[in-house]
């Protein structure tokens, strides 16, 4: 198996896939039904935009119903009423709660997106949601990047006495932080992951998510990868969504700069 | 929202050969090829404006996406439209065209990543690190894919019989 029986393999490879039988015709009416397609699947999206306003703000909220299970009723209501919902008028909650009715006239189609990335700044502002809360650069008051000795001093690590990591180790939380389930701290970049149970992103996506929602969220194609979403959040980090049967099943907060082996 | 459809539109019009052609090396079959191609699509068309954007090549990203929705074999309900006219359409079976091309069927039997790998490396031309950034696997990865479905090519060619299985 020499270079030159090599390059005639592959040369002839290259001539084989090259077959003509290899073309198909388009039907007639193939653009045409692409295009319709397209635009059903765009509309479907702006339909989420549209209601988009109150489901954002709700997301919190919902996340945390969603989230909690139901042997811990009480963290439910307490997010539950602690959710913000001042800048919606009284019945937006319900409203947003309520399965998605058609498109509000109101609501203008181009500039969905704009209204959902403004809503995204709503402050979550109470304890309960921010324990819930996975933030674009960490978790509480753990920041991406942290040393493994500023990480110990928030005393959210559930071993305060384990050693530091060797090369990549994973630490788990204090179990009072139920919406963590574990941190990835670097020996030479720190806090590389932090590992979401219950926590969702201020986009309100989660564990349990739908990719539908996740895609509406982030305005992310699945065609890269179906099964992973990486989205950046521009605070030296990214959101690491594994995406099975159509459903968000982990979430990881994934520093920019890490050697933990993470894609 | 009219006219970015439109644009998009001819796009389709003129890129639809290369892609069904494309997604059936891919495949492998004509039915999945379709899909594949009217899939990734219906996508890339929902969001045209910003893929035009964000991408300098629409063409390439487009074979990226298909490479990697095959690889997942990640499907919806198969589809009722199809956008190829595949022989069944046509109210008869025809035989497979390639089943006297050892090298054809043997690639059709490949993994799909390996498979992906062959296409994107000897149908497209690529070179290894771009197979890589399109499959976001690693170089070590794409050299070691390509080398063993060469290797396996080989085998079945040398030896066609098996492959007849």
């Amino acid at each position: 198996m020499n270079q030159h029986d090599d390059t005639e393999f592959t040369d002839g490879l290259r001539a084989s896939l090259s077959d003509d039988r290899f073309a198909l015709r388009p039907t007639a009416s193939a653009r045409e039904s692409i295009v319709a397609a397209a635009r059903r699947r765009r509309r479907r999206r702006e339909v989420g935009y549209a209601t988009g306003g109150s489901l954002a703000v709700a997301g919190v909220l919902l996340g945390g119903f969603l989230l909690v299970s139901p042997h811990q009723p009480e963290e439910g209501a307490t997010l539950a009423e602690d959710a913000p919902s001042t800048s919606q008028p009284p019945g937006a909650r319900a409203e947003a709660r309520a399965e998605p009715g058609p498109p509000s006239d109101a609501a203008p189609m181009a500039t969905g997106s704009d209204r959902v990335t403004r809503q995204r700044m709503a402050p979550v502002p109470d304890e309960a949601a921010e324990r819930t809360h996975l933030g674009p650069d960490g978790y509480r008051s753990l920041r991406l990047g942290m040393s493994y000795d500023e990480i110990r001093e928030t005393g959210m690590l559930a071993d305060p006495d384990a050693p530091p990591p060797r090369d990549c180790v994973r630490y788990r939380l204090a179990k009072d932080d139920v919406a963590v389930r574990a941190i990835l701290v670097s020996e030479n970049v720190g806090l590389a992951a932090v590992v979401a149970n219950r926590a969702s992103t201020p986009e309100g996506i989660a564990v349990g998510s739908t990719r539908e929602q996740l895609e509406r969220a982030y305005d992310a194609t699945e065609a890269d990868d179906p099964a992973q979403y990486e989205i950046p959040t521009g605070a030296g980090g990214y959101y690491l969504f594994r995406v099975d049967d159509d459903r968000v099943s982990a979430l990881s907060l994934v520093a920019d700069e890490q050697d933990c082996g993470l894609p | 929202m009219g006219n970015d459809l439109a644009d998009f539109g001819e796009f389709v019009e003129a890129e639809l050969p290369g892609l069904l052609r494309y997604g059936y090396v891919l495949t492998g079959n004509p039915h999945d090829a379709s899909d594949l191609v009217q899939t990734v699509l219906e996508k890339v068309g929902s969001k045209w404006p910003s893929i035009r954007r964000k991408t300098s090549d629409p063409v390439a990203y487009i074979r990226r996406s298909m490479a990697n929705a095959h690889i997942s074999r990640w499907r919806r309900v198969k589809r009722e439209r199809l956008v190829a006219e595949t022989p069944e359409q046509h109210g008869y079976t025809e035989a497979d065209p390639f089943e006297h091309e050892p090298l054809v069927r043997a690639v059709r039997e490949l993994p799909p990543r390996q498979r992906a790998v062959v296409v994107l490396r000897y149908y497209e031309g690529l070179s290894e690190n771009e197979i890589a950034e399109a499959l976001g696997i690693s170089t070590g990865t794409v050299k070691s894919q390509a080398s063993k479905a060469i290797s396996t090519l080989r085998t079945k060619v040398a030896d066609p019989v098996e492959s007849d299985g």
